[in-house]
């Protein structure tokens, strides 16, 4: 539940801050001089227990430092482990709340008085945790992750931001999380101390008592108008994973309902609310300027693309991406590395707020990369918001409903007349039911009020150009980084293995490569045909006909994949006009023979590649095949040649 | 094309935007438009206020009633429902009673809680006493223990000195001869 707190604050009693200390002299010293920095209004007593530290210097300092009589300093004679430390420090004053705050935190401002307030706001708070960047539920930007503090937002701005965005409120959380833990002693008094005995090293303790907590009615929050820095993982350095499993372990033994409790709560997340609050307040304070993106959900090239631009983009600009949730919803997400911002709309219901939203952001520009699965109101978004925007074509979609300008077999349909493509259609329709007339007015529109009409390839200008011809073009191949794709030449041993890049669907040469593979079997022809990637249905393969599948793979596996393969030849089989190819690439960097279709991007990025074969698009399969046997004579000739020079 | 130069072609038409962006107006948003629809988490009913609340029951309302008006059958549907709700308040009452004596088992179950609890913290505190007391003792018994060590150098440093001085040596056969006749006297020999 997200709480408005009512300031009840009982200042007259001590508040004592208890620092249990092992390791880490820097870290804990940024620790102390930030809780030194900042006079609080409540009474407070700094505790620093040394947990008799293996780092000489490190007691030293808190020595010299007690000696100030800044914190008062308890000294264990013998290494009692963190647990029972912290207990020495909570048994010391019996009437005092306190709050345990790792050696490897940094505070800000009057955070002491604001978590004391959340503490106070209800009888039945038991413990009180501020948010942090490595906190697990409490963590943010990134909700259980360990982040790094935002770029551009040090500790003392993020935490200002969270008291004046957040002020007052707080949520109820299962557990809190002992990185920073504001205990009341009603609490203590009521439920007991730390478990030593079961924890004795750390990790876990904090967990285990919030349940003997909430058993007899007390409540935790996360307080969500405090910032505390933790850098984590500083005493038990690698061990800190070792210990949390353990530590789950033991409670689970206690309270097996421990797991399905928390995930409820991740589930539920409350917090994202308030997490949200904060980011939107960061970004609308950002400096830099603000492009919404607008795609699909389908993945493939157009997503690739739009990620690789939203990261070229993020130095200078705020990137935002809007894309489908459904037929009748969209999402609009932050596309900076390391946030999570997102927000859902319903459309068209909800449409105005989206306007409403988008203005708020102040974008200064939106950029079009598809519109498949959206409803048909977010077409309207250019012309509603009055901003300019480019319209990048990954596909044939404002033109072609089937996007590819394929038949349903997955072949090339040669662009027929109009009759033709509403034939077409009657077998697959258009979205939102339009004919293609109306559709290809309706896109056609806004591929003309559009400022930029990129296109990766002079093909896909020249083919768009029938049908839109008033838009504003300018051919941008796809930015991509330097590739190199080691391969190892070696004379073919009397077998051309050739390979085939990407997930294969029938409008990417599927059938045609099976086609292919039939008919070497039927003639015996030393050929081997080897995808890696995989097929989107059932073929024929190996030992049937010569043709196997690596399976799925990530895109930076690639260069390692194919030069793992050894392959002799690499063969585009794709059966519509593609639009870039972002595997053509990594083929170019090879060096091999290249064989692709006379079609789409493939003749003009071929054009200037000296092993390149173009055959036409539909060209029948045994033709292809003796190309590729000639092919394995003439690869065999030059390497042993070269084999022969070296 | 590299990532630098396609950065430099696509931006050109807009390079005056770069850093012209003063900050914004905060715009309220309410909270269920940052959780996904059809989630199945009740977040949102947790963190609505009113207002919030009758906001997405409007919305509700605009999708499945579109129309805004109901139909005869749906009319007729009311009283079943109201039928329905009664039986859940019933069922609600039974509830209420069943929690009521739950909470007064938890409550006596509390109130042995806090009675263990100051027990058990009354130990510890005994303990932690002992422990320091011991920690003293200990600390105490080993600077005796160096005393005794110390003690224990100088008169071995005093006994080897003795040995070496002309005294003991000249009396040597004296030491000699009284052991004899020690050894004499005594009873077996």
């Amino acid at each position: 539940m997200t709480t408005d707190i009512e300031s009840s604050t009982n200042s007259t009693s001590v508040v004592d801050v208890i620092i249990p200390v092992y390791r880490g002299l820097a870290e804990t010293r940024r620790c102390l001089e930030s809780v030194l920095a900042f006079p609080q209004r409540s009474a407070c007593e700094i505790v620093v227990i040394d947990d008799c530290s293996p780092e000489p210097e490190l007691s030293a300092w808190l020595s010299t430092l007690a000696e100030t009589g800044a914190i008062t300093l308890l000294k264990n004679p013998v290494n009692t482990g963190f647990v029972n430390t912290v207990n020495r420090g909570m048994i010391l004053h019996s009437d005092r709340d306190v709050v345990l705050l790792n050696s490897d935190t940094e505070v800000h401002g009057d955070w002491l008085d604001r978590l004391r307030r959340c503490a106070d706001s209800d009888a039945m708070i038991g413990s009180v945790t501020p948010f942090s960047n490595n906190a697990t539920i409490c963590s943010y930007p990134c909700f259980n992750q360990d982040n790094p503090l935002p770029e551009d937002w040090p500790l003392a701005t993020l935490d200002r931001l969270l008291a004046e965005v957040n002020t007052g409120l707080a949520v109820e959380m299962p557990t809190a999380v002992g990185f920073c833990m504001y205990i009341r002693r009603d609490c203590l008094e009521e439920v007991g101390y730390f478990d030593a005995l079961i924890f004795k090293r750390g990790y876990g303790e904090e967990n285990e008592f919030c349940l003997r907590a909430t058993e007899v009615g007390f409540k935790h929050l996360l307080c969500a108008d405090v910032f505390v820095y933790h850098q984590g993982g500083v005493s038990f350095g690698e061990e800190t994973k070792a210990l949390c499993v353990e530590a789950e372990q033991r409670i689970l033994e206690r309270y097996p309902h421990y797991l399905s409790l928390i995930g409820e709560y991740c589930a539920r997340d409350p917090a994202r609310v308030l997490r949200r609050r904060i980011d939107r307040f960061r970004l609308i304070r950002s400096p830099r300027p603000r492009i919404l993106f607008i795609t699909h959900t389908w993945g493939g090239g157009t997503e690739k693309h739009v990620c690789d631009l939203a990261r070229i983009l993020e130095p200078i600009f705020e990137i935002m991406i809007l894309r489908p949730t459904g037929p009748h919803g969209v999402s609009v997400e932050w596309a900076r590395n390391g946030e999570e911002f997102i927000v859902y709309f319903s459309v068209p219901y909800d449409y105005p707020k989206l306007l409403d939203f988008i203005r708020s952001l102040e974008i200064a520009r939106l950029h079009i990369h598809h519109v498949i699965g959206l409803n048909r109101q977010i077409l309207q978004l250019p012309q509603d918001l009055c901003l300019p925007y480019d319209f990048t074509l990954h596909d044939y979609y404002p033109i072609c409903p089937q996007y590819t300008l394929t038949f349903k077999d997955g072949r090339y349909c040669g662009e027929p007349d109009v009759d033709g493509c509403n034939a077409c259609l009657t077998e697959r329709p258009a979205l939102w039911g339009l004919d293609i007339v109306t559709w290809r007015e309706l896109l056609g529109k806004l591929l003309s009020d559009a400022d930029r009409v990129i296109v990766a390839s002079q093909d896909m200008e020249t083919r768009m150009r029938r049908y839109a011809p008033n838009a504003h073009y300018i051919k941008l191949p796809h930015p991509e980084p330097a590739l190199t794709v080691p391969v190892p030449h070696a004379p073919p041993c009397g077998e051309l293995k050739i390979l085939v890049l990407g997930r294969l669907t029938p409008i990417k040469g599927l059938y045609r490569l099976e086609a292919c593979a039939i008919d070497a079997r039927l003639r015996s022809l030393p050929l081997f045909f080897r995808v890696i990637g995989h097929a989107d249905r059932d073929v024929r393969q190996e030992p049937e006909i010569p043709l196997s599948f690596s399976g799925p793979y990530n895109d930076i596996e690639l260069p390692l994949l194919i030069g793992r393969e050894r392959p002799d030849l690499i063969f585009f089989p794709a059966q519509c006009p593609e639009t870039y190819s972002y595997t053509l690439s990594y083929a170019l960097v090879t060096g091999l023979p290249i064989v692709a279709p006379r079609l789409g991007a493939f003749s003009e990025r071929l054009a200037d590649y000296p092993q390149a074969w173009l055959l036409d698009w539909d060209a029948p399969v045994t033709e292809c095949n003796d190309l590729f046997v000639s092919l394995l004579e003439s690869v065999s000739g030059s390497r042993a040649e070269a084999s022969d020079d070296a | 094309m590299t990532p630098e130069d396609y950065l430099q072609r696509y931006i050109e038409p807009f390079q005056t935007l770069a850093g012209t962006v003063s900050p914004g107006d905060w715009q309220p948003l309410a909270s269920d438009y940052y959780y996904p629809p059809h989630s199945e988490q009740g977040s949102g009913l947790d963190t609505l206020n009113r207002t919030e609340l009758l906001d997405m029951l409007q919305r509700i309302l605009a999708i499945e009633y579109p129309q805004q008006r109901l139909a005869k059958t749906t009319a007729s549907a009311f009283p079943e429902v109201l039928r329905r709700l009664k039986d859940e308040q019933a069922g609600w009452q039974t509830e209420m009673k069943r929690l009521e004596k739950e909470l007064e088992r938890l409550e006596e179950l509390s109130a042995q809680r806090r009675s263990d609890n100051e027990r058990i913290t009354a130990e510890l505190i005994e303990h932690q006493t002992e422990r320091q007391r011991l920690a003293v003792e200990l600390e105490r018994r080993q600077g005796e223990s160096a005393v005794f060590v110390n003690e224990i150098s100088t008169l071995r440093a005093n006994l080897a000195d003795l040995r070496k001085s002309t005294s003991w040596k000249l009396t040597k056969p004296l030491r000699w001869f009284g052991r004899m006749v020690k050894a004499m006297q005594a009873p077996d020999a």
